[in-house]
């Protein structure tokens, strides 16, 4: 009787890779920590190759632009964390500009405020019915109301930038509180408050429940879709709150305003360290990718680079740090 | 012109096509001569396993096990849950491997197979859980690997679905199912045929057919036998698991009983009866793993009358008692887990009510968890714990609000009361730090239950307790089970294991089918009791 | 051997099996197709140029690109993901292009070796997606906007201004006809029928549907998976520079902003035309239908001088009608 073994087809690149449980813890702290250090290293590098980069002017915009974005990718990673997403902030950002620049035209600044954050609200409140209540993947759904709000805004605005940005807002945005533009300050003091909400309160715990396992969130009584909901609605607010903080800084209305932070905020997130299966991130993270992004960004102004670098760049952090963190689950999930 | 090139540059897709040809199987189809061969001896063994042994860290899963299929034969495999079933079966299909033994093909010995060649050789797997595109047809299902090609080499569609209905025609479905039907509009029966065909489109010599009829409403039961019995008359083998014994009566040649990973015999179905199965089944020494009985009993907790569950459950009634321990027993399919998950809100009743305390209720799991009735889920990686968190984190979910300082949660106030229930409920290891995901089994389970019983609940609701967990920490969550129930929390274990409902049950419900057979006193239970109305053994069985 | 008791009608005949599954597993694309009809007469009421034969050649001619486009975009979206790269690879293509034309004096000798090029440019593209995408694990959308990011930067390095230089011989592609019927639409209509044949007959394009539908079934019918999915990031990419091809003869120079947007439109085509975003169902002709619409929508409101930012809006709101009809039966995460 012969005897044969079977030897198995190889399917897959890897057929026998059994990640060491060293490897895993390695690959996970590298995507936790990886923004905070590359933070550093591009100090340094900055430092020696381009002095120009640490001018307090610099620094000024690179602290207004970190507020900005910072405010946005809050708010992203709030829903990130939900297992969800959402494409539609950047065109709720430019929203929130035009609402607000309305008020030359004789409405009170408050009003033109609570007009604003509600409009958000309902935005976001929309985005997470979509989500939570007609099952609709959240890639989809926020496009939708991306392309939706976009239109909108076009619509209201008739194609014309316009209208001055009130004073209020140019003050919370630009004038400095000592050396430090009040925008920065703005984004420390979201970011804290989300920080302990995410830490300390019932309603984060319940967050990262509901995004390290929604089926398990569940059974432990948890009302998933009114989390999901919930995280949708903040996400809006802070993009708004960022357009607010946008255009102040800016001074005026840009059509084209906003364009970029869709994408910006959820490659900061996920530089930072959260992931797209929800669960895991933290704002510091956030934070620190947020401010990595920004300095590498400007950095390529400083060096002098022509803008399609730019471009370049956004595009490989972006890849890069997905295909970490992608590599990073699939390790995890073995 | 420019188009033609276009036009070709498009067409340069067919390349990729003829690459990518797998063709793995070069006989055809539709005849075969092995088989007509096979079919003409009815005696020829086709496979046989020879001291096939497994073992999942440190649980022996398969000791030493033999068994044989003969071509033209329905074979038997009968035994509880946990008995080495499946195990068997995925050895057989490639899935694992084993760890000691041969099997045999034909005469040419393997120590292992790997499922592709598996596939090749001929054998075949229908599991309850079908392996079908829903959003294809059902010729498209069939003939999925390897379809009929033109001379193109282009899908021949029209062979495919003629080749398709022949299939059908064999297994006598063949005016019932439209082979350009899309899989998700069948019924759940006509899936199962068209899983079957799949079958039948490799030529399976080796048919495995893990609980057919658990899947089926019993007007189609009739189908499945006659499409089985097509199958062996064509000289195939079939290896049937079941747990209906009237089933195994009806339609098969021989019988194997595979009791905690061991063969425990194996016989014609013509020189056995259902008592002998039965006790072949079970039958072993309980350990003295449980401990004493004493709890007094006190009020109703919980009283379901007439409860159904559609497809599910049908005329479910009982009550539960302060400081009782009510066991739920039953075979694959049977209800347990839906009656579970009813009573916490989990699953929508269709008919009939539960009183909580004496009050009607329509419970969610918010309710329940504030109410204190509370449900230990069978499977607690997907239900239990968010792996990615904290022990901490696992165990204050359910009890934040209990925790809150001005509406806030610090750490200082967690950590002592998750230490006290970690140390009470001995988890190893005991770090309230750890990644829930990174304890073993045993321990997982233990801070699911520190975290239920955290809400200090009145009723708990276990299903499968100690699934998957070794024996030092079943003793002691039995134990602690015994602790609770003396404080006067009415408990309710569902398990497949009878060992543990003996040894812990005041009374024990057994469900078969969804229904409720029968119950059985503390005193009155034993292992062949249970499973002679788990598997309806003494009643007739009439389809309706 | 007799299973069925009730009386069997002999050969209940093919053909009327054939009607009734057809119908019912096409329904919403039968739909989208009615809508065309209605917005056809619409159109033709209220204005007498609507419905005139060049009025309708020339719509088709406009929805080439959408289309091939959303060709292939279909064909990475029936495995489950996305191609956000699709418009910068056109763009590329036509830049490319267009540059070695400039280069060799606008020879016309160099047209096909150059249509060539810009095929192997998307199939190089395409096989880097791909391989991004199966070999990290990571989420295709954010890998491909990745990639799109930097190909922008690319196109940008290539040139920011219009290239001109393109030879003549070359613009036939646009504008050659035989009689008032455009040669491209015809080309056109064959490849529709090529696509169709290619997802509903050939083992490449079955295997796509398989693979969107279960990759744990696929990878037990012992499909490579990986390839299948490469093979369909190919695809599209040869699509996408295809069209990049045919907006260099359109307008006649490369466009460093060509195809603005169409990615997104093409996945809303084809999201329309019923290609669920989870993978593994839909068909061309749903696809067509959505092309068909969308650009008929957009000739339709350019008719009823509809304000072109209404126009957004609208669109806005009918992916989000579209999207939350087509309720998925797969419930998941991201």
């Amino acid at each position: 009787m012969k005897s044969t073994t079977a030897s198995p087809k190889k399917i897959s690149l890897f057929p026998d890779f059994r990640p060491t449980p060293r490897l895993v813890s390695a690959v996970d702290l590298a995507g936790q920590w990886a923004a905070p250090i590359m933070i550093v290293i591009v100090v340094i590098a900055a430092a020696i190759f381009a002095p120009a980069f640490l001018s307090p002017a610099n620094l000024k915009t690179i602290a207004i632009q970190v507020a900005v974005l910072g405010v946005v990718t809050i708010g992203q990673t709030l829903v990130l964390l939900n297992r969800s997403i959402d494409m539609s902030v950047s065109a709720v950002l430019a929203l929130g500009a035009v609402i607000v620049v309305q008020t030359d035209a004789g409405n009170s600044l408050v009003i033109s405020l609570i007009q604003a954050f509600a409009i958000a609200a309902i935005i976001g409140l929309a985005n997470g019915l979509l989500i939570a209540k007609r099952h609709v993947p959240p890639f989809i759904a926020t496009f939708g109301m991306l392309v939706f709000v976009g239109g909108a805004r076009l619509a209201y605005t008739k194609g014309q930038s316009s209208g001055t940005v009130p004073e209020f807002l140019r003050m919370i945005s630009i004038k400095p509180v000592g050396t430090i533009p009040a925008a920065l300050l703005v984004w420390l003091a979201v970011n804290i408050i989300v920080i302990v909400v995410l830490r300390y309160t019932r309603f984060g715990r319940w967050v990262y429940a509901v995004g390290g396992n929604p089926g398990a969130a569940k059974y432990a009584g948890i009302n998933v879709d009114w989390v999901i909901i919930t995280s949708h609605i903040f996400c809006s607010i802070f993009a708004i709150l960022g357009g607010l903080l946008l255009s102040g800084y800016i001074g005026y209305v840009d059509l084209r305003m906003g364009s970029d932070y869709n994408m910006n905020s959820i490659a900061a997130a996920i530089v930072g360290g959260s992931t797209f299966t929800g669960g895991r991130g933290n704002m510091f993270g956030t934070a620190a990718g947020v401010t990595l992004l920004i300095m590498l960004l400007n950095l390529v102004v400083v060096l002098g680079l022509p803008i399609h670098w730019q471009y370049a760049m956004q595009g490989i952090v972006l890849v890069l740090a997905t295909a970490l963190q992608g590599f990073r689950q699939f390790l995890l999930s073995r | 012109m420019v188009y033609v090139l276009t036009y070709f540059i498009l067409v340069s897709d067919e390349y990729w096509i003829k690459k990518n040809n797998p063709v793995i199987y070069n006989e055809n189809i539709m005849t075969s001569n092995k088989l007509t061969e096979v079919a003409n001896s009815h005696t020829e063994t086709i496979i046989s396993i020879k001291n096939i042994s497994k073992t999942f860290g440190g649980i022996n899963a398969l000791s030493d096990v033999s068994f044989s299929l003969r071509g033209g034969e329905v074979h038997a495999l009968v035994g509880e849950n946990g008995a080495g079933k499946s195990t068997l079966i995925k050895i057989i299909t490639g899935a694992y491997s084993s760890d000691q033994g041969f099997i045999n093909i034909n005469g040419i010995e393997y120590e292992n197979l790997h499922p592709a060649q598996a596939r090749h050789l001929g054998i075949s797997a229908v599991y309850q859980e079908f392996n079908l595109l829903p959003d294809m047809s059902v010729a498209e299902n069939i003939f999925l690997t390897n379809p009929p090609l033109s001379p193109l080499g282009l899908i021949n569609i029209r062979k495919r679905s003629e080749q398709t209905c022949q299939l059908l025609e064999r297994l006598g479905a063949h005016n019932n199912i439209d082979p350009k039907e899309f899989v998700k509009n069948l019924t759940v029966g006509e899936q199962q045929i068209v899983e079957i065909a799949k079958a039948l489109a490799i030529d399976a010599h080796i048919l495995i057919m893990d609980e057919p009829s658990a899947v089926l409403p019993s007007r189609d039961l009739d189908r499945l036998f006659d499409v089985v019995r097509v199958l062996r008359d064509e000289g195939r083998g079939i290896i049937y698991i079941s747990h209906r014994l009237n089933e195994i009566f009806e339609l098969a040649d021989r019988v194997t009983v595979l009791k905690d990973g061991k063969t425990m015999g194996t016989n014609n179905v013509s020189e056995t009866n259902r008592d002998d199965l039965v006790r072949l089944m079970v039958g072993r020494e309980l350990t003295e793993m449980y401990p004493p009985a004493d709890n007094a009993q006190g009020k109703t907790l919980v009283k379901v009358n007439d409860l159904c569950i559609e497809n599910v459950v049908y005329d479910i009634n009982f009550e539960l008692k302060e400081g009782e321990i009510l066991g739920l027993a039953g075979l694959g399919g049977c209800g347990r887990t839906s009656i579970a998950r009813a009573l916490v809100g989990l699953a929508d009743i269709d008919c009939g009510e539960i009183f909580y305390f004496g009050e009607k209720e329509k419970m969610t799991p918010a309710l329940a968890a504030q109410a204190g009735i509370v449900l230990i889920p069978e499977d607690r990686k997907a239900h239990g714990l968010i792996l990615d968190q904290s022990n901490r984190f696992n165990v204050t979910l359910p009890n934040l609000s209990r925790l809150e300082q001005w509406k806030m949660i610090f750490k200082k106030n967690e950590l002592a009361p998750v230490l006290k229930a970690m140390e009470e409920l001995k988890v190893r290891p005991q770090t309230p730090e750890l990644d829930s995901g990174s304890l073993s089994g045993g321990n997982q389970q233990k801070i699911v239950l520190a975290k239920w019983l955290m809400v200090q609940p009145k009723i708990v609701v276990f299903d499968e307790p100690t699934r998957g967990i070794d024996v030092g920490a079943k003793a002691e969550i039995y134990q602690l089970i015994r602790k609770i129930a003396k404080q006067g929390v009415g408990i309710i274990i569902a398990s497949s294991e009878l060992p543990e409902l003996l040894g812990m049950s005041d009374r024990i419900l057994v469900l078969h089918e969804g229904r409720m057979a029968g119950e059985l006193s503390r005193s009155e239970a034993d292992e062949e009791k249970i499973m002679r109305l788990a598997t309806a053994a003494d009643s007739v069985e009439i389809p309706n | 051997m007799t299973l069925f008791s009730k009386a069997n009608t002999n050969n209940v005949s093919l053909r009327s099996i054939w009607q009734s599954a057809f119908i019912r597993n096409n329904a919403p694309v039968l739909l989208i197709y009615i809508f065309i009809l209605f917005l056809v007469f619409i159109g033709s009421i209220y204005s007498d140029r609507f419905l005139t034969a060049s009025n309708m050649v020339n719509i088709l001619r406009q929805s080439i690109v959408l289309g091939l486009l959303a060709i292939g975009q279909t064909a990475v979206l029936l495995t489950g993901g996305m191609d956000i790269s699709q418009e910068m690879v056109a763009r590329l293509v036509g830049l490319t292009v267009a540059t070695i034309f400039a280069a060799f004096d606008s020879n016309p000798a160099m047209i096909l070796p150059l249509i060539l090029l810009g095929v192997v440019l998307g199939v190089f593209i395409g096989g880097l997606n791909g391989l991004l995408i199966t070999q990290t694990h990571a989420a295709p959308f954010i890998i491909t906007f990745g990639v799109a990011f930097i190909l922008r930067g690319l196109n940008l390095a290539i040139s920011s201004t219009p290239i001109r230089g393109i030879p003549s011989a070359y613009l036939e592609v646009y504008s050659a006809k035989i009689g008032i019927v455009p040669v491209n639409v015809i080309v056109m209509g064959l490849v529709w029928l090529l696509a169709w044949v290619f997802t509903t007959r050939t083992l490449l394009g079955r295997r796509i549907f398989a693979v969107g539908g279960s990759e744990r079934i696929a990878e037990l019918s012992a499909i490579r998976v990986k390839g299948t999915v490469v093979r369909a990031y190919i695809i599209s990419s040869i699509f996408a520079a295809l069209a990049g091809l045919f907006l260099l003869a359109r307008t006649g120079v490369g466009d460093p902003s060509a195809a603005e947007g169409m990615t997104f439109q093409a996945i809303v085509a084809s999201a329309i035309g019923a290609i669920s975003l989870y993978g593994g169902r839909g068909s061309i002709f749903g696809t067509l239908g959505g092309v068909i619409l969308l650009t008929l929508l957009g000739n339709f409101f350019n008719l009823m001088q509809v304000n072109i930012y209404f126009q957004q809006l609208l669109l806005g709101v009918i992916v989000l009608i579209a999207v939350a009809g087509y309720k998925s039966k797969r419930l998941g995460a991201l």
